[in-house]
């Protein structure tokens, strides 16, 4: 598991669901995750990549201009499947 | 990201407590469920859901009251959707599936009460879900004593109907079910504004029928004996995700699902090592978000193929009888296809020892987890002779009792991978 990952940032789910289709149908390997907090003051998904998929994933954003998006930052990977800390 | 603040300041709820909840669903959701490889694309659309899971739906419900509709928040399967549907209405599930409702519920409610009840109230009186400040009327049933007598305490702060269920499962008491599914509807009509019809009932129940198709088609992939095509997990998510969702919409994300999930075991794609132990849980319902178990489960060496419970196969085996013209054959065969349901409220209970049995041969299960929620006494009970049932079949059984803290993650992880090995051994 890479050390870090990055979370492309959306305005709305709207906006953050067409933009993982447009990636998938690049052939951009993501994930929709909830968005990481203290990047967003509410709730809701961003777009989870890892970091050997990110160039492709950039690539895919600058060769579409439609294709809207907030920011991206890069945070500690700090999934743990044996954290066992449920909600 | 949209700004649900204000949206959940009008709907009354506490903003500063809620915000709590948020800022721990990213870090479970991510060591849950993102640590998974291998996924169906579709699941997606549930990881989607769940990333604005107090925004999308609720913002969709406040709409439809705007436009004249009204909420119905359900606690159980055994509500009848298709009447709500019927009259324009929609259905929504209630929260109570998390820890973090809990103490709010304790401050109505014996502590000696079991976790679903206690974080569902917990969450109404908290103002910590935007499920039960939306809906306009809550609709309970008489399926144990602590939700019977909950929902007393909720009747006081919010308008709720309580449906009488019937205790056993002889024709008289299957009669006075469709009884009260048609008191039940002259409630719904007196909320809505609306005439119940046989033709928009006909057309609620093939909606609904259509739902639970397309949520069975889901269940028969993970039959597949050569690989396990999705995670126990993902199967969860996609069915307590069903409890909230319009049911058209729920219907064709199933469908998708499906349709990938069978490609997948025509191809031999499994999300688990060849020889992974094949587990059917059953007990009580696990409501969003509690995946404790199943988690547990899936990184001890095993994988969950089938769940006999409410968020489960009882959810979405058997159909209501489409054939029906008339609003008494309609409630009849909706009183005929509720009561197949074989919830621990009914006495005796025999055909709950069945479904296990059948199910855990239908799934082709190396062993079979019984879960009760800590204060369950009616799934605690029935233990005994689920494992007698199955001891019979040569089945192993592991009965446990949990709740929605972590304190006992610990403990189970051990048990249940002892559990594990032994079936290897």
């Amino acid at each position: 598991m890479a050390k870090t990952v990055f979370y492309v940032l959306v305005s709305s789910s709207t906006e953050g669901l067409s933009l993982y289709r447009a990636l998938r149908e690049a052939g951009c390997r993501a994930r929709i995750a909830p968005a990481p907090r203290g990047e967003t003051t509410c709730c809701g998904m961003s777009i989870m990549v890892e970091p050997i998929d990110m160039p492709a994933v950039l690539a895919a954003l600058d060769a579409d201009p439609s294709l809207s998006y907030d920011r991206v930052v890069e945070l500690e990977n700090r999934i743990d499947p044996r954290r066992d800390a449920y909600c | 990201m949209t700004d649900r603040h204000e949206m959940w300041a009008s709907l009354g709820m506490d903003l500063e407590n809620h915000d709590k909840l948020c800022a721990v669903l990213p870090q479970a959701f991510g060591d849950i469920y993102l640590s998974q490889e291998g996924r169906p694309e579709n699941m997606a659309f549930y990881d989607f859901v769940v990333s604005d899971i107090h925004g999308i739906r609720p913002a969709e419900l406040i709409e439809l009251q705007k436009s004249g509709g009204k909420v119905f928040g359900t606690f159980c399967v055994y509500v009848p959707d298709e009447i709500v549907v019927a009259c324009g209405g929609a259905v929504t599930g209630l929260c109570g599936g998390s820890q973090f409702w809990v103490p709010d519920g304790e401050k109505v409610l014996p502590t000696a009460t079991c976790p679903l009840i206690k974080a569902s109230l917990g969450a109404h009186f908290g103002k910590t879900c935007p499920y039960f400040s939306v809906a306009d009327v809550y609709v309970g049933e008489t399926t144990c004593d602590g939700k019977k007598k909950a929902y007393e305490i909720l009747g006081a702060d919010k308008e709720t109907y309580v449906m009488d269920m019937p205790q056993m499962k002889r024709p008289q008491d299957i009669e006075k079910w469709a009884g009260e599914i048609a008191a039940f509807a002259a409630v719904v009509e007196r909320i809505t504004g609306r005439e119940l019809t046989p033709e928009a009932l006909g057309e609620a129940i093939r909606l609904i029928n259509a739902k639970r198709r397309a949520l069975a088609r889901v269940y028969e992939a993970r039959k597949a004996t050569e690989c396990i095509p999705i995670s126990g997990k993902d199967a969860l998510l996609m069915t307590q995700i069903a409890f909230f969702d319009d049911p058209a919409r729920c219907a064709d994300a199933a469908n998708k699902l499906a349709d990938e999930l069978e490609q997948r075991v025509a191809d031999g794609t499994s999300v688990f090592p060849a020889g992974t132990k094949r587990i059917l849980v059953t007990g009580t319902p696990l409501a969003i978000p509690n995946w404790k178990l199943h988690h547990i489960i899936e990184t001890s060496g095993a994988a969950v193929v089938c769940e006999e419970m409410c968020t489960g196969t009882r959810y979405v085996e058997n159909l209501v009888d489409e054939t029906q013209t008339t609003l008494e054959g309609q409630l009849r065969a909706l009183a005929e296809r509720y009561m197949m349901n074989n919830c621990s409220c009914f006495t005796p209970n025999r055909g709950r020892i069945d479904d296990i049995v059948r199910l855990a041969e239908a799934y082709r299960v190396d062993g079979v987890i019984d879960a009760n929620l800590k204060f369950c006494t009616l799934y605690d009970i029935e233990k005994k002779g689920v494992a007698e049932a199955l001891e019979e079949r040569g089945i192993p059984v592991l009965g446990i009792e949990t709740d929605y803290t972590d304190n006992d993650a610990g403990r189970l992880r051990t048990r249940i991978q002892a559990f594990v090995e032994m079936l290897g051994a």
